[in-house]
């Protein structure tokens, strides 16, 4: 690596770094260190490969993605990181179910929190999902809805019907 | 509102709260130079698990022989394998090994400040770390290291702070990551190169404040206690413990082990003591006798007997003070030389100075900024230049020597 793809790939990371690093963190249920960890250990992979990589941004993120699920197929663990407890001041409902929802996540495994990120933060359709984790799109279907419901097991209030800002489902 | 809109609500409220960490390309950069270098470790030769001296050890096996007579025995160590007197007079920092008696310089490091901010730097550290194969330091990428007594592993932080310490055996060896409960600003091995004492830190301990008009604003310290880490069991046990306020030392303020690795100390700047000591649980304990009565790095003398001590005698900067006796004895200028500090003890009788070129009485060619490492015979016999001088200590650029147990 010259001076001047030094000098890009340090302009890539601090533009990118805050997006980049939000999505290491949904990514590690919410643990700062891990996300650091993963984020770098991506950022390390792209690097290596800096001259033939065209879109970076995609490809730490596929790095992301892959790299945190090998993890947790090599560790058979996740990292869980409790998010902060119940007591928060405005005590509205809607604050209540999301730390509860943020609990559930973080108690996935990381490929089931995988495909939820990628469904619902990143908002790719299934086929696109199916590509970046190297699966069929059977899998990512049958992936998120288990994952949906295990979330339903672990927080009982999410289950429906259930009432947000007081607006009730029946 | 469906499931799923909670769903990506709440991963998006979530991500706010990940913090982009500073220098994140920097360190990606770092890694994969390491990863170019591989965890090389020093190491210089010598296989002595407890270091020269005597120390008090639980039953241990000497010379393939247990003594189970007595619940503790003491164990004379494997001699070293050489306490030849080795240097590199003509360099600074040197090329091959500086060694004395008991102690080497197997790692140093060359200092800069970075500049962060209008009025904020930076310490940085190049650290180099001496290859037996190579018979000669060679740069690593690390941003802390410390040699185990004997040298055969090392300690390394990734950068300052840590989350976790690496443990290096060998040329090439892997390293064993040990994560930390409080981020870790500096590692030091106890002299029995069984347990690592890490000195915690909130923020960048190496931080300050850039001098305006050669007046320099102090930066408080983030200190927050230590850590002890067992290396046989893997477990790790911190205590609290944030600096008194009084004292005077800036940012960093690392823990020592005492000599024998039962305490720990830090340097107090009020009196009585120069150090205060605690065990290795966090309490406050008398120190060795005469330990708190320097701030010399050499400290007292490995068979006990001296003491740096200030001198009244104009014609030298330092003295020796026997603990037993009183007797102060100064070291004077030899063989062309100042001595302007202690820094190590070689053994019983010589000690490691940094020592300047003299130009009459007190006075250095230069300044007195610009020194070497000098060992000297505290009897007044021959003193042996061990590195070239460095040009000006207090400028970026400089190099810092680090002790260990040969």
């Amino acid at each position: 690596m010259d001076a001047a793809e030094e000098r890009r790939f340090r302009e890539f990371v601090s533009a990118r770094s805050p997006a980049l690093m939000r999505l290491a963190y949904l990514l590690t249920g919410g643990d700062q260190h891990a996300a650091e960890d993963l984020l770098q250990t991506a950022l390390a992979r792209t690097v290596a490969r800096w001259r033939s990589v065209e879109a970076p941004e995609a490809y730490v993120r596929q790095a992301m993605y892959r790299q945190q699920v090998s993890w947790w197929r090599r560790r058979r663990e996740t990292v869980v990181a409790e998010p902060p407890g119940r007591a928060l001041a405005d005590g509205a409902h809607g604050v209540d179910l999301r730390i509860d929802m943020r609990r559930a996540l973080a108690k996935l495994t990381a490929r089931q929190r995988a495909v939820l990120v990628l469904r619902y933060y990143e908002d790719l359709p299934e086929a696109e999902v199916a590509g970046i984790l190297g699966c069929s799109v059977g899998t990512v279907r049958s992936t998120a809805h288990r994952s949906l419901a295990r979330l339903r097991e672990l927080a009982p209030e999410l289950r429906e019907p259930y009432t947000i800002f007081g607006e009730a489902k029946a | 509102m469906t499931i799923d809109e909670l769903v990506r609500r709440t991963l998006r409220d979530w991500s706010d709260e990940a913090r982009v960490p500073s220098d994140l390309a920097s360190r990606v950069l770092r890694r994969r130079r390491r990863s170019g270098v591989k965890a090389f470790a020093v190491v210089a030769g010598a296989t002595a698990a407890v270091v020269a001296g005597a120390l008090t050890v639980p039953a241990l096996v000497q010379k393939g022989q247990v003594d189970d007579s007595r619940s503790a025995v003491v164990v004379l160590t494997e001699p070293s394998p050489s306490a030849e007197t080795v240097g590199d007079p003509e360099s600074a920092p040197p090329r091959t090994l500086v060694a004395a008696g008991g102690t080497a310089v197997y790692s140093y490091y060359v200092w800069d400040q970075v500049k962060i901010s209008d009025d904020r730097q930076v310490l940085t550290r190049a650290w180099s770390l001496y290859d037996k194969g190579g018979q000669t330091y060679e740069q690593t990428p690390w941003a802390w290291l410390d040699v185990a007594p004997g040298g055969e592993s090392v300690a390394v932080l990734e950068q300052v702070p840590a989350r976790r310490v690496g443990v290096v055996t060998g040329r090439g060896g892997e390293v064993r990551w040990i994560d930390l409960e409080r981020p870790a600003g500096a590692v030091r091995w106890s002299p029995d190169a069984k347990k690592l004492l890490v000195t915690n830190y909130g923020g960048n301990p190496d931080e300050s404040y850039v001098p305006v008009n050669n007046s320099q604003k102090m930066m408080p310290t983030s200190r927050t206690g230590y850590t002890v880490v067992d290396l046989d069991s893997g477990q790790s046990a911190f205590h609290a413990l944030e600096p008194d306020e009084n004292n005077r030392f800036g940012g960093r303020q690392d823990f020592s082990w005492s000599t024998d690795g039962t305490l720990v100390w830090e340097h107090n700047s009020t009196p009585p003591g120069t150090k205060k000591f605690y065990d290795l649980d966090g309490n406050p304990r008398p120190g060795p006798p005469g330990a708190a009565e320097t701030y010399e790095a050499a400290g007292v003398s490995p068979d006990g007997r001296w003491i740096p001590a200030q001198t009244p005698d104009k014609n030298a900067a330092m003295a020796l003070k026997d603990v037993r006796t009183g007797e102060v004895l100064s070291v004077k200028p030899i063989d062309g030389q100042w001595i302007e500090q202690l820094v190590a003890w070689a053994d019983d009788g010589h000690v490691i100075t940094w020592a300047c070129e003299s130009k009459g009485f007190n006075s250095c060619v230069g300044s007195e900024f610009r020194n070497r490492l000098l060992l000297v015979d505290v009897n007044g016999g021959e003193a042996v230049p061990l590195t070239g001088y460095r040009e000006n200590n207090q400028k970026p650029g400089s190099w810092e020597p680090v002790f260990t147990r040969r």
